[in-house]
């Protein structure tokens, strides 16, 4: 039995008020747990041993959809992935990318909130404890090299959120609540691309709601993945445009999520796209202009080659959905 | 076309209930009075001396009981070559060497305190690659053999060999030739149930180890070393099966936690438990071998084949199991898979610091099939044959000799190939590459191409004899009601044993199949069997136990003879009916039959008052008026199938009772922009001789495609520096559900194999064998494409498409 959970104190606060308490009074020995399966694994594994987890699934205000009198859709943190899925008040391209996610089992368990506050992901990383030690801690494991890039000083773990593309693409906002507070942020803004210190974040801040705009025009959301079921995205992209009656871009936010240790808003293919119609040449410059700079490491199941062969196929296809 | 009451039928499993409502006991479940939980600490290292063990900190951990290392126990050496030292003292060969272990309260604190150990080593040069492995400079992973002589090369002396004809003759002469290297990943057996046992000594010194094995009368001879190391010699060793969630070969040995489970047991003086994990099932347990298989194949102007010319190279990895003997299963493929006349075929077998590898369904023949089938499409189209006619043109005949000596009674390889391939004809549609346009909705079906593949198969279906003896031995006990319970060595592992065994014990015997009680597999009370592999369960479970039902009824209708007469009266008293013209006082035991658990004359079948139910007739005969009569009935035999130890230098021997046959046929989707290879439908036509029990037979049909669709597109242990990087199911690709989202259809062709029971071949491993190369035939038919190395991921379909396409 190598793969067994540490011994903790499992908290279930109540209220927000509460929970932030526990945070903030445990000097770091306390994380927040969804779902937990993100989680759960990374303490078997040893890559956490917090002293205290705090679960937010007893804070009521946490969980539940609903459309405001603006029309923005809210979403609780702590509301699960499969209700997501299945809620016929998010747009449908968040429903579809978080029908996506994982196996049915996980997308029970698993949190909104917990997807979009997901641990970046990297081979070396996310295994047992014994394992890291005999080939050595890596940068992430508080070692000195990163065995993906061993010249490099940074991090490569990868963003494997699904839903968080989508967000990005949806100019969603979230809100977070901490010791000092409460604030509003972009959703893009939370997330650095840095496979350590992945989240503008304190450890302390808790992410209470997401918050997407009103949004009329075409979505979508195309995933790669080895296999059709539980595995995490190989390449992720995110498009939502409005287009006028002749097919010309009005707006477009793309957005590549896998490929990095943050999801990439693509600005540069999103400006070329503005003012054209969704021909098959402009979409062919559009996805080499969203792929050109993106560099996979080789630190997933498949070669970081095929990765970078796939990012403009997965662009020209979820710009084709927007065109279809 | 069927005469047998039960064989053929459909009826469910008898183990599925217990499975499915959580009643069944798998290692992980049984709990013993005391007992305590084994942990291991393995190597940090591929190839390193260790230089200093310290356990001090793990020794004071609250709640453990005994910690052992080489330096505190007799050493055991495991393994078919006695290479494998259960504790490694001086030297780690591999990442998962078993340094040190600790018997705990609990399996937290007993990991928690093999992970205090400390080991200090002095790593040293590895080799990872069999080619290098077999450079004269290489680094030795053994320096010496097992008896201390030293050692001068990493090649496993294991000889497996074949030549007959004149190949280089043969290969000059030929109208057509194709060469090419094909290989195959490690994959891993992953079973449901991981791998566990418990070891525990009696106050005698008798040993009961309670383990998930395939094999428990040859592990109670590798376990009787253990007790002569430690000084128990003529004790005595009982090996329980509880049950098996799957083994897929990962059952063929014995394991070294098994051994120090049985160590700590015995240091303790209390039951010692050790069940793996999932993270350590998939890095601490032996895997599928990779191999490297080189292959030319000719034919002439017409498609006949005119050679095979086979070398095979396998990276062992540090110590050598059963698994080693993968050539051995290559060879009736290499020598007799089509009429081929003219045979090479070279293996060997090397050590490396990798992962040390073991037996896997198929053993040897679905990597050999890999290679000649795939090699044989090449070689068809060079010749401008179609793939079917080709096959069809070389396919085996019953009773044909091949070069290895085979002697194949039965074969269906020609209906199976035609079946399979009118089956796929008949969906219409498109092949051979033709853009798909349907339901491209999605705005980029243009760029993918559909295509059909084809895979013949022969395997030994009659036991394969690779050791001393291929026998199985069975008991049949009557009780007082009427009831058969059944004492066998083989394992169910949940490939559907206990549901075959069930209807040929019902059908042989004359009782219906719910009065059939299966016992489990227990060295104390099952009589001796070789071990559940090789597709052979049910052939020489069925085979044993038609000759003891024989014996049994032999002596029921003796008895039967002097009580019959009287039962019968009492039949006619309780049904009101006077005499009947009918003379049972003159019945002899001739005369009797036993049907579905009824007695009766077999000229006056039809009279009610005439049929004896089995359990009045046992109990007549258990509870004798007269002093001094009783009879209870007990039966047992022994079946040793006609068959020979082969030659493995020369590569001749008839190694199986019977050989069954089969194809599998598939049609793909390729999409070009992401390489990835769908399966539109899957069809598998497999001549099994007889079909004993319906729903077993497809479940391991289904298993098996589904392994074999696992290997062909999937499934690999990637490692680095002999390290494995995806030890988990999250990492280690097998297919999910939704892969599986096309029609698998199956069929079986009955040729009535006269070894076999009720006419019956063993097709345990069948499934697996030919879908990889189906697949890769199929995706070759759909793009042009030739993948010679698997899984076929799409990665590496778009590096062959660019290759195919330069422009691109
Ligand atoms: C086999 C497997 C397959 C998976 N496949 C996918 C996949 O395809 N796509 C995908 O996106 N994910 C996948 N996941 C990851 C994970 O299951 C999901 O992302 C899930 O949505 C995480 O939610 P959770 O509530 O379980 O997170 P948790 O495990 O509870 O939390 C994840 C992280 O977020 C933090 N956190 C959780 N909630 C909050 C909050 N409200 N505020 C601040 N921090 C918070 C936690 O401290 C933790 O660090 C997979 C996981 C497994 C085990």
């Amino acid at each position: 039995m190598t793969l067994r959970l540490p011994l903790f104190e499992y908290r279930t606060p109540t209220s927000l008020a509460e929970a932030v308490a526990i945070l903030s009074d445990s000097d770091g020995g306390a994380v927040i747990a969804g779902g937990g399966t993100d989680l759960f694994p990374k303490m078997k594994r040893r890559q956490t041993t917090p002293t205290t987890v705090v679960s937010l699934s007893a804070i009521p205000e946490l969980s539940g959809i609903e459309i405001d009198s603006e029309g923005n859709c809210r979403l609780g943190a702590s509301t699960p992935v499969a209700a997501v899925a299945a809620s016929e008040l998010v747009p449908a391209v968040v429903a579809a990318a978080a029908a996506e996610i994982a196996s049915p089992q996980i997308r029970n368990t698993a949190t909104l909130g917990g997807n979009l506050c997901l641990d970046t992901r990297c081979n070396y990383i996310d295994m047992p404890e014994l394992w890291r030690e005999a080939s050595g801690h890596c940068l992430k494991d508080g070692g000195d090299t990163c065995w993906v890039a061993p010249r490099g000083d940074r991090c490569w773990a990868i963003s494997s959120t699904d839903l968080a593309p989508v967000v990005i693409a949806l100019n969603g906002t979230l809100r977070l609540v901490g010791p000092r507070g409460e604030r509003e942020t972009p959703a893009e803004a939370l997330y650095r691309n840095d496979g350590i210190d992945y989240h503008d974040r304190s450890d302390d801040e808790i992410l209470t709601q997401v918050m997407l705009p009103p949004f009329g025009g075409r979505a979508t959301y195309r995933k790669l993945r080895r296999r059709g079921s539980i595995d995490f995205p190989l390449v992720g992209v995110a498009a939502a445009a409005h287009l006028d009656d002749r097919g010309t871009v009005g707006s477009i936010r793309l957005v590549v999520g896998a490929v990095a240790s943050a999801p990439l808003r693509a600005t540069a293919a999103e400006e070329f796209l503005v003012g054209r119609q969704l021909t098959d040449e402009v979409i062919e410059e559009a996805a080499r202009l969203a792929s050109h700079h993106v560099r996979p490491q080789d630190n997933t199941d498949t070669g970081s080659r095929y990765r970078k062969w796939m990012t403009p196929v997965f662009v020209t296809r979820a710009l084709q959905d927007l065109r279809a | 076309m069927n005469e047998h009451r039960h064989i053929g039928s459909r009826i469910p499993r008898p183990d599925s209930a217990d499975k499915i409502g959580g009643r069944a006991l798998y290692v992980s479940d049984i709990t013993r009075p005391g007992m305590l939980h084994g942990a291991i600490r393995f190597s940090d290292h591929a190839h390193a001396r260790i230089v200093r063990v310290d356990t001090s900190r793990a020794e004071k951990v609250p709640g453990v009981r005994a910690v052992i290392t080489a330096a505190d126990v007799p050493e055991i050496r495991i393994g078919m070559l006695g290479d494998n030292p259960v504790l490694k003292g001086d030297v780690v060969r591999q990442f998962r060497d078993e340094i040190a272990a600790v018997a705990a309260v609990d399996p937290e604190t007993a990991r928690a305190a093999a992970d205090l150990i400390e080991v200090e080593y002095e790593p040293l040069p590895a080799v990872f690659d069999p080619h290098e492995a077999l450079d004269p400079e290489a680094v030795l992973v053994h320096e010496t053999d097992p008896r201390g002589r030293p050692l001068s090369s990493n090649l496993i002396p294991l000889p497996c060999r074949h030549d007959s004809g004149d190949v280089d003759a043969a290969r000059a002469a030929s109208a057509h030739v194709v060469e090419g290297t094909w290989t195959l990943p490690r994959i891993q057996q992953a079973s449901l149930g991981t791998s566990g046992c418990i070891a525990e000594f009696d106050l005698n010194g008798n040993l009961t180890v309670t383990a998930k094995t395939q094999i428990p009368f040859l592990a109670q001879k590798d376990f009787n070393k253990a007790m002569t190391a430690l000084g128990l010699d003529g004790r005595n060793v009982r090996v329980r099966v509880p049950a098996v969630g799957g083994a897929f070969g990962s059952g063929l040995d014995t394991h070294v936690y098994e051994y120090v489970s049985i160590l700590l047991a015995w240091k303790t003086g209390k039951p010692v438990r050790i069940v793996y994990d999932r993270h350590e099932e998939f890095a601490y347990l032996s895997p599928r071998q990779s191999a490297e298989i080189t292959i030319a194949q000719g034919c002439d102007e017409r498609g006949r084949l005119t050679f095979r010319d086979v070398d095979v190279l396998q990276d062992n990895g540090a110590y050598v199991s059963w698994g080693a003997t993968y050539p051995n299963v290559m060879l009736p493929t290499a020598t007799s898979l089509y009429r081929v006349p003219n045979v090479r075929f070279n293996s060997r077998i090397v050590y490396t610091n990798n992962t040390y590898c073991q037996a896997m369904r198929g053993y040897g023949n679905p990597e050999i099939t890999w290679a000649i089938e795939s090699s044989l499409d090449d070689l068809a189209r060079r010749a401008g044959i179609d793939p079917v006619r080709m096959r069809l043109i070389n396919c085996n005949e019953p009773g044909e000799p091949t070069p290895m000596g085979l002697k194949i009674n039965t074969c269906g390889l020609r209906e199976c190939l035609e079946q399979t391939a009118r089956s796929l004809d008949g969906a219409g549609g498109s092949g051979d590459g033709d853009a798909h346009a349907g339901d491209s909705g999605d705005g980029h079906g243009d760029r993918r191409r559909r295509g059909r593949g084809i895979s013949g198969l022969i395997n030994v279906g009659g036991g394969g004899k690779i050791y001393r003896s291929d026998g199985s031995g069975i008991i049949l006990k009557l009780d007082d009601f009427g009831h058969v319970n059944v004492f066998y060595g083989g394992v169910e592992m949940g490939q559907g044993l206990h549901s075959a065994l069930t209807l040929m014990v019902a059908e042989a015997v004359g009782v219906s199949p719910d009065q059939v009680i299966i016992n489990p597999t227990d060295t104390a009370y099952s009589p001796w069997d070789v071990g559940t592999h090789a597709s052979r369960g049910a052939f020489m479970a069925g085979n044993a136990a038609v000759l003891a039902a024989a014996k049994l009824r032999k002596s029921i209708f003796a008895r039967a003879e002097e009580l019959y007469p009287d039962l019968v009266a009492r039949n006619l008293a309780a049904m009101g009916e006077g005499d009947c013209d009918y003379d049972y006082r003159s019945v002899t035991a001739d005369m009797l039959d036993l049907v579905d658990g009824e007695i009766f004359p077999t000229d006056a079948a039809d009279q009610p008052w005439l049929r004896v139910p089995l359990e009045k007739f046992l109990r007549a005969a258990h509870f004798a008026r007269q002093g001094g009569d009783g009879t209870i009935f007990i039966e047992e035999a022994f079946y040793e199938p006609p068959t020979d130890l082969p030659d493995w230098a020369e590569g001749i021997g008839n190694m199986s009772a019977a050989y069954m046959f089969g194809a599998q046929g598939v049609e793909v989707e390729v999409d070009e922009d992401t390489g990835e290879v769908h399966i539109l439908r899957l069809v598998a036509v497999t001549d099994v001789g007889r079909v004993l029990s319906r729903q077993a037979l497809e479940g391991q049909m289904y298993g098996g495609i589904v392994q074999g669709i696992g290997y062909a597109l999937y499934e690999n242990i990637r490692s680095e520096q002999g390290r494995i990087l995806n030890p988990g199911f999250t990492d280690y690709k097998m297919p999910s559900a939704a892969d599986l989202d096309f029609p698998i259809e199956l069929d079986f062709v009955e040729t009535d194999e006269p070894n076999g029971p009720f006419g019956a071949k063993g097709a345990g491993e069948a499934g697996m064998v030919p879908t990889a190369p189906a697949v890769a035939n199929a995706v070759y038919d759909a793009i042009g494409v030739r993948i010679r190395d698997l899984p076929i991921t799409p990665e590496k379909v778009l590096a062959a498409l660019a290759r195919r396409d330069p422009e691109e």
